[in-house]
């Protein structure tokens, strides 16, 4: 494989990892934080339906 | 594909037993385990700093990947042997451990990017980052870093989703 097609194919790996990473650990700090809200609050917070 | 039995065959075997109900054995299993983890991402993470020009920048980076490469394997078969042990304990729970899984699957992939595009791409490493002289067929220096910022993000999810399944 030459240098410039293991680049491309490295960059988009790359890439797509990169972004799928920050789309899973932003779910995942959201439903973090409602269920925090959750257990301090008196009635049950509304994101929580989106669990 | 269903892959329940894998687990209730675990949970049933001669290990489950062994792993609880000697806690002793069980607490030193979690050491190694937790140990070998230090040890795999600590080389990954020299690895990728390297090529990031953040640590080591006046050593060649092929010294550092070469004197990684080993400890790396060990780690991994560390890992990997005391997972088992770990998991056969509460393997029923483990099987819809949605943690569990992303961890797994961020596992998978480390390997797999490990030992395809990050070894493929800093093998190939330009002079301005690997300082061993000019390569004829060196890859971008932005995909070096691109790969070692990837590498980074995968083994960072593998770790920390495994101690987000202590909380689950």
């Amino acid at each position: 494989m030459t240098a410039n097609t293991l680049g491309k194919v490295a960059a988009v790996c790359s890439i797509v990892i990169i972004i799928g990473w920050g789309v899973y650990w932003g779910v995942q700090v959201k439903d973090t934080m409602c269920l925090l809200e959750a257990s301090t609050a008196e009635e049950m917070p509304e994101c929580m339906d989106d669990l | 594909m269903d892959i329940v039995f894998i687990f209730e065959w675990l949970d049933a075997s001669w290990l489950s037993d062994l792993a609880r109900t000697s806690a002793g054995l069980f607490s030193m299993v979690q050491a190694v385990h937790i140990l070998s983890m230090i040890m795999l991402c600590g080389m990954l993470i020299l690895g990728d700093l390297r090529m990031l020009n953040v640590v080591l920048t006046g050593v060649p980076s092929d010294v550092i990947l070469q004197n990684t490469k080993k400890w790396i394997y060990i780690g991994l078969v560390g890992i990997i042997l005391s997972g088992i042990y770990e998991s056969s304990a509460i393997a029923m729970k483990l099987a819809t451990n949605s943690f569990f899984w992303a961890k797994m699957a961020g596992l998978a992939m480390g390997i797999v990017f490990m030992l395809s595009v990050r070894s493929a791409v800093y093998s190939r490493a330009p002079e301005v980052i690997a300082s061993t002289g000019p390569k004829s067929d060196a890859v971008d220096a932005w995909v070096v870093k691109l790969v070692a910022l990837a590498n980074l993000f995968i083994w960072f999810s593998v770790a920390a989703n495994g101690r987000w399944i202590g909380f689950s």
